[in-house]
Parts: C-alpha cells; structure tokens; sequence
C-alpha cells in the first residue's frame, strides 16, 4: 500500500465524518421505524391490569428486570450470549468463506461435498442439539459447535455463489499481473466477495442469536435462555416479557451494528 | 529461431468451446514480431483478435501448433508482459482507488519510495493526477481505461498486448494517447501487440499490421508500414504513404465486408 499524502487525508477525513452523519440519520429512522412498538407498550401500560399474572404491564417487566440486575444474574446472562453468539459468528464466518469458496471454486469439489452438505442444512439445528450433549457434553464448545452448525449455511451459500458471479475478466487480471496465490486471496477474491459474505453473515445472525437461546434453554447452560426458562418455571410472568424485551433489543443491536458495519466496508465499492 | 523475436506462433489452432460444440476460431497461424516492433491486428468483430492475444498472453489454451514469446512457450502468465483488457469495467478493482489499481502489479515486489515514484510515473503518463485518489466506479469509461494502461505501463513491461484499448475514448485523448503509448514504446523499447478495428489508428501507430480473416480466422494480409518515427498526428498522417496505406487497407475491409 502507498502511504496516502497529506493532500488526500482531507477528503477522506470529511468522508468519514459525511459517513458519520449518514449513520446516524440512519439510527434515527431506525428508532422512528420502533414508534409502533413503543406506542402498544405505552397502551398496554396505561391500560394493563399491574396485578394481572399472565399479562403484567411494562413497569412490572422493569422492576422484574432491575432485580435480576441487582441480584447480578441479568448482566452476566446477556454477556455469556454475547458472547457465544458474537463467537460462533466468527467461527461460522471463516468456515463458511473457506469452504464455500473452495466449492465455488472448485465444480469437482462441489460435486464431491455437494450432497452431504445439502443433507446437513436440511437437519434442523434444535435436533442437534441433544447429539451434540451426548457426544460433546454439556459445556461451552458444544455449545459453540450447535450455533455454528446453524450460522454456517448462509455465509457458505452465499460465498459459494458470489465465487462463481466472480467477473472472469477481474481473475484474469490478477493472472496476468502474476500475483501470487494469497495476494489473489486477499487482493482479489475477499474484498470481491465481501458484499456476498456480509450478506450471509447477516441472514446467520439472527440464527446464531435463536439457537444460542435454544442451546441455553434445553440444557440451562447460563445465558439469557436459561433465565428465561427458569422465570417462566416459577410463573415470574413480569420477567419473562421483560426478558423477551432483552432479547428482541438483543437482536436489534447486533443487527443494526452489521448493518452499520456493512454499509461501512462496503462504502469504497459504491454499493453501500 | 532468432533471438530477436519476441512472439513466434507457428500452425497456432485455437478451439473455444460454443453451442454446437467445439469450434474452431484460429486456424494454422503463422506470426513472427520481433522485439521492440509494434504490431496491430485488424479484423471484424468476432474474427478472433481478442483470442489471438489472449492465446499470448497466456490466458487462453492453445490446441494445436506453438505459441511462444522470447523462445519459451506460452502456457500461462508470463513475467515481462502486460496485458491491457477491452473489458476495463470488470478489470479493475472497485475497492481501490485509481491510485492503488495501478499498484496492484507491483506493489508486490517494490515498496516505499520507489513504488510510488513507478506508480505516480505511470498515472501521469496517462494523465490521471487529478483523479488518483478517485474510485473507478466514479470515473468516466474513458478514465477507467487510463487507469488500466498505468496499471500495465506501471509493470515496465518488455511487451504489452491492448485489447483496443482506446474503443472508448474520445478523439482528442485518443490521439493524446496514442502519442504517448509511443513516446513510452521508443522510450521503453517494449514490443506492442495492439487489436484494433480502427485502421488509421492502425497505420499510425505499427511498424506492421496483421489483418485477420475468415472463421476460422487466418491472416489475410500482413502489410509494413514504412513511415518515419516519430510519428505526428498531423504531418504522418498527410504523407503520401500514409495516404496509400489507408487506401488499401480501406479497400481490403470493403473486401472483407462484402466477402
Ligand atoms: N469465452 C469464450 N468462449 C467461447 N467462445 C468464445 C469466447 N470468447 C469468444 N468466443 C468466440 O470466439 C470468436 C472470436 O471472438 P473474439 O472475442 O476473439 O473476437 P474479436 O475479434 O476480439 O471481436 P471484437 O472486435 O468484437 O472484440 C467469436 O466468434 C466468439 O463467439
Ligand atoms: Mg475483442
């Protein structure tokens, strides 16, 4: 890379400050887009019943979650999804650019992994789960093998088809000014498949997010699947929504910061 | 074989693959350029001059005969020549400004200040200073394909293969460019295989030209061009030599065309 001059550290500078602007204005329509929500929780709290056991109103699910804070089980649960989530998405990211770009590139390897693969995908996550106990055990790399098993189709599906919507011509480019296997790697193929494997990381999201729950609540490993599970054991119905919330912001969040990224690393391709 | 050659084909046969199976696009192609000369290669469209430069270039299989530049024969790549796409749109990287496209082909064994000395030589031998840090998704067709000519003129290459690579400039940055392709030629010395439908930009720039025929293609006319270097686009082009070049090669497409 060429060290950029002082010339052109100006434009870019005011670039990433127009690109600030952009993302706000974006988190801005974003939260606008929530009004709906926001406006049936503020009905449901001025018309609910507070002593109503399976329909508490909003400040209930509060206090139901301050406690859990207090008690110091609310923090440690979001991080350990988190984390596990945030985890298998890289894991199911680098599989899936690896193998899917193998099989992209390779018509006899996709036709040797092809069928195994399709029989795979089909198996649905929450089945694998009990195997994966059994096998494994219940502990945090079964854990991290059921999530990625999940999040790993979209990244390889799409990587695979953006491999072959390559423009022949950009290959041949970078055969004939004779770069070297990883130069092609990394100068040609990644960002050039950067949109595909973006897209596919971001359809995997919210898949890594429902079976990390899934995992917690089928073996109470901690995480927010397991408070969830034990609030609606004991009838806490206040809690249960207000973990539901957590979970729904939980998301939200992931997915608006992808996004964010995305538009991001996108923005040197004009197509962000 | 001599060792001034550059390219050497001999019975060269392509086959490219097409809807009712094979087919043939050149057939038994006798070619000898020699180092430092520039040749272009005329033809209609869908003749096989792109095949034949690719075939060159290393990027297309040959089926039969020889194809072979300074002695080796050509099976890949090879290290020395440039080759300069019609297809500019899809041979640049949209993810790098004009700047680092034109580094792409040595930023890998050059660094630091002699990287961006080769790489600002080679932008402002096409032109492009003031658009160095702009992407190519925000440049025009014409400045796109000034990028790719720095990205291949960058490589200091011994020879340079162009797809018409002037097809979609204007004419006054046509006959710009044209300057300084040779300027950069007498310069370098690097041997030119340049394709092109444009006759007189042919005349203009070659010491030979090829014109390609039929389907299968063979070549139909290989004619010298004898005109004084350096060439000017005002005075070369009112010599009476020039003149009967044009005449004839006009009157061999009038041929082809109604062939
Ligand atoms: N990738 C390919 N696979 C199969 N056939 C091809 C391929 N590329 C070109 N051809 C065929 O080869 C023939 C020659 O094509 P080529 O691109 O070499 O022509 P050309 O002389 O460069 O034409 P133009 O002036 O329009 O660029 C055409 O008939 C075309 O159908
Ligand atoms: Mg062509």
């Amino acid at each position: 890379m060429i060290a950029t001059n002082a010339s052109a550290q100006a434009p870019i500078g005011r670039a990433s400050r127009q690109w600030a602007l952009h993302a706000a204005v974006n988190a801005a329509s974003a939260l606008q887009g929530l009004l709906p929500l926001i406006a049936l929780l503020l009905l449901w709290q001025v018309l609910g019943d507070p002593r109503s056991p399976y329909f508490p109103p909003p400040s209930a699910w509060a206090a139901a979650l301050i406690e859990r804070t207090s008690s110091g089980e609310l923090l440690p649960a979001v991080l350990m999804t988190f984390q596990s989530v945030a985890m298998a998405l890289v894991v199911a990211t680098a599989l899936g650019v690896g193998i899917g770009g193998l099989i992209g590139a390779s018509p006899r390897l996709a036709r040797c992994l092809g069928p195994t693969l399709e029989f795979l995908r089909t198996l649905p996550p929450p089945t694998i789960v009990p195997v994966a106990a059994l096998i494994v055990g219940v502990n945090d790399t079964m854990k991290l093998f059921v999530i990625v098993f999940a999040a790993l189709w979209p990244v390889l599906l799409n990587t695979t088809s953006g491999v072959r919507s390559l423009h022949p011509t950009l290959l041949e480019a970078a055969r004939s000014l004779q770069l070297g296997p990883l130069a092609r790697i990394t100068k040609i193929f990644l960002p050039a498949l950067l949109p595909s494997i973006l897209t596919g990381v971001r359809v995997a999201a919210p898949l890594a997010i429902i079976v990390s729950l899934l995992a917690e609540m089928l073996t109470l490993m901690p995480g927010l699947g397991a408070l969830l599970l034990t609030a609606q054991r004991n009838f806490n119905a206040a809690e249960v929504f207000g973990l539901l919330t957590v979970v729904g912001a939980f998301g939200f969040v992931l997915n608006a910061a992808l996004a964010a990224f995305e538009s991001w690393a996108l923005k040197p391709q004009g197509r962000s | 074989m001599t060792t001034q050659s550059s390219f050497e084909c001999e019975q060269l046969c392509i086959d490219l693959p097409g809807a009712p199976g094979v087919r043939r696009i050149i057939e038994n192609l006798d070619l000898e350029v020699g180092k430092g000369e520039f040749v272009s290669i005329l033809g209609g469209s869908g003749t096989g001059k792109t095949t034949l430069l690719r075939a060159l270039a290393g990027l297309t299989p040959y089926s039969g005969g020889r194809a072979a530049y300074e002695g080796r024969d050509v099976r890949s790549p090879v290290p020395g020549m440039a080759m300069v796409f019609q297809d500019y749109g899809h041979a640049l990287l949209m993810w790098r400004t004009a700047r680092r496209n034109v580094a792409l082909g040595v930023e890998g064994r050059l660094g630091g200040d002699e990287l961006d000395r080769k790489v600002q030589n080679a932008i402002r031998m096409v032109g492009l200073e003031r658009f160095q840090d702009e992407y190519p998704w925000r440049l025009s067709g014409g400045m796109q394909q000034r990028v790719q000519i720095a990205r291949a003129l960058a490589m200091e290459p011994n020879a340079l293969l162009m797809d018409e690579p002037f097809g979609a400039l204007d004419a006054m940055t046509k006959a710009s460019l044209q300057d300084q392709l040779l300027a950069v030629q007498a310069e370098t010395g690097a041997t030119v295989l340049f394709v092109t439908h444009d006759i007189e930009e042919a005349i203009y720039l070659s010491d030979t030209i090829i014109m390609l025929k039929g389907s299968p293609a063979r070549i139909a006319r290989r004619i010298t061009v004898d005109l004084p270097r350096p060439r000017d686009q005002i005075a070369t082009k009112e010599l009476p030599e020039y003149l009967r070049l044009r005449h004839q090669l006009y009157e061999a497409f009038r041929h082809e065309i109604h062939a």
